[in-house]
């Protein structure tokens, strides 16, 4: 296949690109589907196909299609270059920087084999975990009031070539999991919580997971939330956020606004742009002690790759590097209009979306601190531990995460729950109030959404405890 | 012999009486921009064959991205074979057809790329001309051929056109517009319109104003009511409902917004985008109405859920998750001014994105305004407010309704996945906070 898949490059290029490039790219999901306590569907998707990418006197094109032989795939090449041609009108500039680009054949082996792994083992596991949720009740007056689980496994192979002398191929074995549960007391109302999994492995990742501890313990925390948490009293508070936020705010507020595409404006009717290309906004946001990084790199981990889908390696980067907002992720089309070169970030989601700069895993790197610590010499705070409702506006500067584990801190001692607190701040605010790091790190598995049409695309989220100082805590409506 | 004809003879030799083989093929052409200029042109062909069997008490699935016969049989062998290895129960029988003729479209054009790089560049200019100094956006057509096989009988195809175009528009200050346009065929895209409507926006939001969060009269344009009301729309499906994630939760009939909301889903509708003659399980599609005066009138419901509270399904199918096509909102009077005039002193706001949930079943949630959000005073614009969330609980905003528009357009995009026709709306006393640092 690789032969054809040259063939097609050199038929774009003689067809008159500039730069071609041709992926061959096949999923394979596996889901499994439990609702309020019984197997609602299993299903397989083969989602595959072939997609051309070429530049012509700066306009891009791309045409994806499937089902098609080589005869069919020269046709797409030699249509992807017409469409490039016939928008010259139009021209935005775009070329490819000078990153080196590599061959390579990335095999994430799976120690347990998905296709091992039958449709009633899938379903069982969900359905031991849902019970293991109803039993973590047995203490409490609420129930669960509704539910699901959705497991996913995905295999993804690609085979990508490009004129500047990449080749990858790649097979990647991704498991995820998605939960929604409803508890609800009959006196004191509902709580919802969503959980989410996700990691590149065979089934040993689901095994490690730890299902139905994970779905009874996550349970109980809302039983306790409707029992015992009361409302937030506003004000100024010092605030101990835990791993899955923080990792949410590194996403949200590091790893977006640090996407070169938004700060060109290529996002702009749609995920929107990033206030780091205001220039009256300072790039030092945070203490010294604040690193904020996006590393695709880590075995296992969801947002996991080695070579991005322009054949560029993967490589940790600094978007906050000791409190400074520092490097900005790219692929090589952002990277040449903004005089760099790119640090691996190109990633599509399947053969018929083009790749575009995405986050892998990002993360705020841990400091020394242990949670007792962070902990002490709070007089007055508040520990949001998980969440539910947040969102940010499309320049990643103002923000709001409201929090559904959370519990008021009172002279260094965790004391009881407190419902719905809501942080409501900007990005600079945030970040410059962070004076503390816990030593130890957690990871939340999460789907980016972004592009048109639109990627949901893995990724983790994470980080240690960290410390807040002195920031407004509101309660929800 | 089409594939579905193949898998149909296939699952009715394995005897499978509860089977439904759809095959989608969809062509598209996508012209981004920004900056004034092109950043990609995407050209998709894409076909899929899905086949979806309801036996022993379970469901089961399969999709191939193939038209690869063979592969297509073979996929649908193991899927019934699987299917039969677990499991003893009894299954719901999927509607029995057939329905009669099936309905197709009106006029199919094809993807004309000269036409959307003209349209696109008509827009931008108009843009320029109403004030802005850059645009962004997209211009997307695309034509999607169904054909749908059921066991019970039913076989229905279609052929189905979407064409949108969807712009935001920024000055030199920052302020900024949006504008769209959705529809089928070319002839219902006007890019200088929506060109101007984006650069307007954006111009007439240059003057900043201070005000604080708290509660405030406002007036949602059509982009935000439909955001916030297609909320209703999906909630209103009976397996969300199921699930504890929709406030419409034990409700029916009663009044669970203010008795001027009425809304329907209706892709009865001839030559709009989310027109669709039949449903996931082949049943002629038909109006339902959701919400008539402000009463719940039911949920929406393919035959398992339906069968699930011993009604009839809506034609609504979802084969796993019954879901809205086509929604409608009743209108009111006037327009956007009138409804300005009308409420004196509040805001207008003209687009929002990012709707999340602390709670679906309260229905709490907030959802963050962008673009233009304009302070009215006397029913004059007095300059545009920045930093603004709409943070407040949906069945409640809904039954502050005040007065609806007779403004209606349809609103699809990247915040809103269900073509929406939808008026401006005046609400009392909406929840808005703010970053107070």
């Amino acid at each position: 296949m690789e032969d054809i898949l040259y063939a097609v490059m050199d038929h774009a290029l003689a067809s008159g690109a500039d730069y071609a490039e041709v992926r061959q790219q096949s999923d394979r999901y596996d889901r499994s589907l439990v609702k309020n306590g019984a197997a609602e569907v299993s299903s397989t998707e083969y989602n595959s196909g072939h997609s051309v990418r070429v530049i012509k006197d700066g306009c891009m094109a791309f045409a994806a299609a499937n089902g098609l032989d080589k005869t069919g795939l020269m046709a797409l090449a030699e249509k992807a270059v017409r469409a490039a041609k016939a928008s010259a009108g139009l021209s935005g500039g775009i070329t490819m920087d000078g990153s080196e680009v590599r061959r390579s054949k990335d095999i994430v082996a799976a120690k347990v084999p998905f296709a091992d792994i039958g449709q009633e083992e899938r379903e069982g596991l969900l359905l031991e975990a849902h019970r293991a949720a109803v039993g973590s009740l047995d203490d409490y007056e609420a129930r669960i009031a509704g539910s699901y689980l959705s497991l996913s496994l995905l295999e993804t192979e690609k085979l990508i070539v490009n004129s500047d002398g990449g080749m990858l191929h790649s097979v990647t074995p991704r498991a995820s999991l998605n939960a929604f549960i409803t508890v609800m007391d009959p006196q004191k109302g509902a709580v919802q919580r969503h959980v989410s999994k996700g990691s590149v492995s065979g089934w040993e990742g689901v095994e490690d997971w730890s299902l139905e501890d994970t779905m009874a313990e996550e349970t109980s925390i809302l039983a306790k939330v409707l029992r015992d948490a009361v409302a937030c009293k506003p004000g100024v508070k010092d605030i101990i956020l835990g791993p899955e936020i923080i990792g949410l705010v590194a996403h949200e507020s590091a790893g977006h606004p640090g996407e070169a595409d938004r700060f060109l404006g290529r996002e702009a009717a749609q995920a929107g742009e990033t206030f780091l290309n205001d220039p009256s906004q300072p790039r030092r946001v945070g203490d010294d002690l604040l690193n904020v990084v996006d590393d695709p790199t880590l075995p296992g981990s969801f947002g996991h790759y080695l070579h991005d889908d322009e054949c560029v390696p993967a490589r940790r980067r600094y978007l906050i590097r000791n409190g400074v907002f520092d490097e900005m992720l790219h692929n090589r089309s952002t990277a040449a209009a903004m005089g760099t070169l790119s640090n691996g970030s190109s990633r599509s989601l399947s053969f018929d979306v083009e790749p575009i700069v995405r986050m892998a895993n990002t993360f705020v790197e841990p400091g020394d601190w242990s949670l007792d610590e962070l902990l002490e010499d709070v007089r007055d705070g508040i520990l949001m531990r998980s969440f539910m409702e947040w969102n940010i506006d499309d320049r990643r500067y103002n923000q709001r995460y409201v929090g559904l584990e959370a519990y008021s801190v009172v002279k260094g001692e965790v004391s009881g729950m407190v419902r719905s607190p809501a942080l409501e701040i900007s990005t600079p605010a945030l970040w410059s109030a962070v004076d503390a790091l816990g030593k130890d790190m957690e990871f939340s598995a999460a789907m980016c959404g972004k592009g048109e049409p639109m990627q949901g695309i893995p990724v983790w989220t994470g980080g240690p405890y960290t410390r807040l100082r002195s920031v407004p805590m509101g309660g929800s409506p | 012999m089409t594939v579905n004809d193949e898998v149909m003879g296939k699952l009715r030799r394995l005897g499978v009486e509860n089977g439904v083989v759809t095959t989608v093929r969809s062509e598209e052409g996508l012209l981004r921009f920004s900056n004034d200029r092109m950043t990609v042109l995407d050209l998709l062909d894409r076909s899929t064959v899905s086949i979806f069997v309801r036996e022993n008490g379970r469901k089961a699935a399969t999709s191939l991205s193939s038209d690869d016969t063979a592969k297509v049989l073979e996929a649908t062998e193991s899927l019934v074979k699987e299917l039969r290895r677990h499991g003893s129960g009894v299954d719901v029988p999927l509607p029995r057809g057939p329905f009669g003729a099936s309905r197709s479209s009106h006029e199919v054009e094809g993807i004309d790329l000269e036409w959307m790089t003209d349209s696109a560049s008509e827009a931008i200019d108009a843009a320029r001309r109403s004030g802005a100094s850059r645009s962004a956006g997209s211009m997307r057509s695309a034509v999607n051929h169904i054909h749908l096989s059921t066991t019970a009988g039913a076989e229905a195809q279609a052929c189905l056109p979407e064409i949108e175009i969807s712009m935001r528009s920024f000055t030199e200050e920052g302020s900024s517009g949006h504008g769209l346009m959705v529809g089928a065929v070319k002839g219902d895209i006007d890019p200088t319109e929506v060109g101007e409507e984006a650069g307007g926006i954006a111009s007439m939001s240059r003057h900043m104003v201070d005000l604080d969060a708290g509660r405030h009269d406002a007036v949602l344009a059509p982009m935000v009511f439909a955001d916030l009301v297609s909320q209703v729309g999906s909630m209103a499906s009976a397996f969300y409902v199921d699930m504890g994630m929709s406030f419409l939760r034990d409700r029916v009939g009663e009044q669970v917004a203010s008795p001027l909301l009425s809304l329907s889903d209706d892709p009865t509708l001839q030559g709009t985008l989310g027109q669709r003659p039949f449903d996931d399980e082949g049943v002629p599609t038909r109006r339902n109405d959701i919400l008539v005066d402000g009463i719940l009138q039911g949920y929406l419901h393919n035959s398992q859920t339906a069968h699930g509270q011993g009604t009839e399904t809506t034609a609504n199918a979802g084969l796993i998750a019954p879901h809205p096509f086509n929604l409608v909102i009743g209108q009111g009077r006037g327009d956007l001014k009138g409804l300005m005039d009308e409420m004196g002193t509040g805001l207008v706001v003209t687009n929002a994105w990012y709707l999340r949930y602390q709670n679906h079943a309260t229905g709490e949630f907030s959802v963050i305004p962008r673009d233009a959000v304009l302070y009215v005073k006397d029913g004059e614009v007095k300059g545009a407010v920045k930093g603004l969330r709409i943070s407040d609980v949906l069945p409640s905003l809904l039954s502050d309704i005040e007065a609806l528009g007779a403004d209606r357009r349809w609103v699809r995009w990247w915040e809103v996945d269900t073509p929406t026709l939808s008026p401006s709306a005046w609400i009392r006393d909406v929840g808005f906070t703010r970053s107070s640092m």
